[in-house]
């Protein structure tokens, strides 16, 4: 079948479980408000129409609550899917994933410090978000620096730097977390990954990250697959390799951080979702970009949805339950890898 | 078509080319030998752009090597490495597309003239029944010719090869190096290939470069530069040499015991003796490859 229309069938199939998704999620909730009046809110605020039988509550919760969070939830998962996709397909290792770099612990440090000082009201309801995003890209560019030789930035250089400015600024946190008595559950809770009390301003805030994210990482696919091959081979037939690494690599880390900037640390999507793609449609990247993104907004749909709905009306922390059900699944995947099926291979 | 003008490279305080120079004509099959550590690979690795040198010039079809961008120059320059490709998911026909990328736009398409020349490449080659294979599927020799396969279908007038049957039986090596002189003189190509088996180079190769601690040491036709005195001095062995019965060009016997002085102090610091081994002296400008 030609590429376009693979491209097509597939992002249309993806789009449409997205959809129905969403649709699941939206129709469920703690407050317990049935599933038709959750729809006549949606279709009222749409098209108009018929006289409302419900409180202006009702509706506040459908729209501001419910709706906000899992349009928040796609951004976030697609921001990672996309970023794992890239950071696998210029790392050329399986186990790298949006985080190998050191976004997320740099992101949780300028978090952390933040509420560790107080200083929480500094920017209004941006400081943290800020604050993330802002340290998050700094110790990228250090691992960057500590990678770069002679112009060049080796693959196995940058992911140990990346290990070793993880655990470094882990155990920074951990050190927070463990010195402030009253914060410990707010910084915790943040490192933990969390869409709850998120508003629409969150989540358009990624909007122009994930926007402008997709097409560049896409661009970059027919480089990245013949890197599959190795950085020689893809560089004599005519890839730029250093340009191509750092371009992606960059577009992946302001995707990345912009989604842990609002929604905490949420592990797993971005290394599960690249590798589930690339098992079911093979290993083109001009495939497994947009289709890791429909599929990682997928992925964190339905894993809020456990998140807010399995213990109600406790929340069990996002970044939690993504690993709770991805570790496994990871595993089983894995298992399937080495009977020899699929077509999985990094 | 390639003009070398005293390429030096240094690289962790050692000299690993010393004011190369030598100019090479289109149309011809040249042979680059000499034993490990030589600067071989080296040499082709700066014709090609993926390595930087300290001093001198390269020239590719008239025009600097660092000049070129790497889409344009891929259309006319192809390398075939040693390394066999990694076993990835891709299939064989998916790899040998990925030779036509300097020619394509992101959705691969519209290039009828590539598919065409994929088909054709697959058959001549052998390897139309391996098509739809996974590349994972495939033995090291397999992969080796799909590597093959890749770089014709780049359409290149000038092919560099680096040490191009060191993984291979000897079935395979005669199968290759047939191959590509066949291919190089149908379309007036050009081809320069690092051996490392004197015996094939001197066969395939109608001008011998003789590589030795990083410096050209002798240049010409095989007759001319398999000597015993320049196998002597480069390779510190005391050769046999005989005409081969049916092309009369210099052929080689070892002699076990042979091993004269020179270069003994290279493989006490660790080289296998014998003919080369796997590239231990690779230079990596890109690194990381599997």
């Amino acid at each position: 079948m030609k590429l376009p229309v693979r491209i097509a069938a597939w992002s249309g199939a993806a789009l449409l479980l997205l959809a129905v998704s969403v649709v699941w999620s939206l129709s469920i909730g703690s407050s317990g408000m049935p599933a038709a009046k959750v729809w006549s809110i949606l279709v009222h605020q749409l098209f108009g129409g018929a006289e409302p039988d419900w409180t202006p509550l009702d509706e506040a919760i459908v729209t501001q609550v419910r709706l906000s969070r899992i349009v928040l939830a796609v951004l976030v998962g697609a921001c990672l899917g996309m970023a794992g996709a890239g950071f696998q397909g210029v790392l050329r290792n399986p186990l790298a994933d949006p985080y190998t770099l050191g976004v997320a612990s740099g992101s949780s440090v300028g978090a952390a410090l933040v509420m560790t000082l107080g200083l929480q009201a500094a920017l209004g309801m941006w400081t943290i978000p800020a604050a993330a995003f802002a340290s998050g890209l700094l110790t990228v560019l250090t691992v960057f620096l500590l990678a770069r030789s002679n112009g060049q930035m080796a693959v196995e250089t940058l992911i140990l730097s990346g290990v070793i400015l993880q655990a470094f600024l882990g155990a920074f946190v951990t050190l927070m977390i463990s010195m402030s008595d009253d914060e410990v559950n707010q910084i915790l809770f943040w490192v933990l990954g969390s869409l709850s009390k998120r508003t629409w301003d969150h989540a358009l805030l990624i909007v122009p990250f994930a926007a402008a994210g997709l097409p560049v990482i896409t661009a970059f696919a027919p480089a990245m697959n013949l890197m599959a091959l190795g950085e020689r081979h893809a560089a004599h037939l005519g890839v730029n390799v250093e340009r191509t690494k750092l371009f992606v690599l960059i577009a992946s880390t302001l995707v990345t951080a912009a989604a842990v900037s609002v929604s905490g640390v949420i592990g797993f999507v971005g290394l599960v979702v690249p590798h589930l793609v690339r098992l079911i449609v093979g290993p083109d990247y001009r495939l497994i970009v947009p289709l890791s993104a429909i599929g990682g907004g997928i992925y964190v749909v339905w894993a809020d949805t456990l998140a807010r709905t399995a213990l109600s009306p406790k929340e069990i922390p996002l970044g939690v339950l993504t690993a709770l059900v991805g570790a496994p699944f990871f595993a089983w995947l894995l298992q399937r890898r080495k009977a020899g099926l699929g077509r999985g291979g990094a | 078509m390639i003009e070398v003008n005293g390429l030096t490279i240094d690289a962790g305080g050692r000299r690993i080319l010393d004011s190369v120079t030598f100019r090479l004509e289109a149309g011809g099959l040249y042979g680059i030998i000499g034993p490990n550590g030589a600067g071989k690979s080296s040499l082709l690795a700066a014709i090609s752009g993926v390595r930087r040198f300290d001093a001198g010039s390269v020239r590719l079809f008239g025009r600097g090597i660092a000049t070129w961008p790497r889409r344009t120059l891929a259309r006319r320059l192809a390398v075939l490495q040693q390394e066999p490709l990694p076993r990835t998911a891709f299939t064989v026909r998916e790899v040998i597309l990925m030779g036509r990328y300097p020619y394509q736009n992101w959705f691969g398409g519209r290039d009828a003239e590539g598919e065409a020349l994929v088909d054709r490449v697959l058959g001549t080659l052998g390897l139309a029944d391996h098509a739809d294979s996974r590349l994972d599927a495939l033995s090291g020799g397999e992969r080796q010719r799909v590597a093959l396969a890749k770089v014709m279908v780049q359409d290149p007038e000038l092919l560099l090869l680096d040490e191009p049957t060191t993984y291979l039986d000897i079935g395979y090596q005669i199968h290759l190096l047939d191959l590509v002189r066949d291919w190089q003189r149908s379309g007036g190509r050009t081809v320069v290939a690092v051996l490392h088996d004197l015996n094939l180079a001197a066969q395939y190769c109608e001008r011998l470069l003789v590589m030795h601690e990083g410096r050209l040491v002798a240049d010409g036709p095989p007759p001319d530069v398999l000597t015993a005195e320049t196998i002597r001095r480069v390779f510190g062995v005391e050769p046999v040499l005989l005409p081969h019965p049916a092309s009369g060009v210099p052929q080689l016997l070892l002699q076990p015991g042979s091993l004269n002085g020179a270069p003994a102090e290279e493989r006490s610091a660790g080289e296998p003796s014998g003919t080369a081994g796997p590239g231990q002296m690779k230079e990596r400008t890109v690194a990381n490859e599997r």
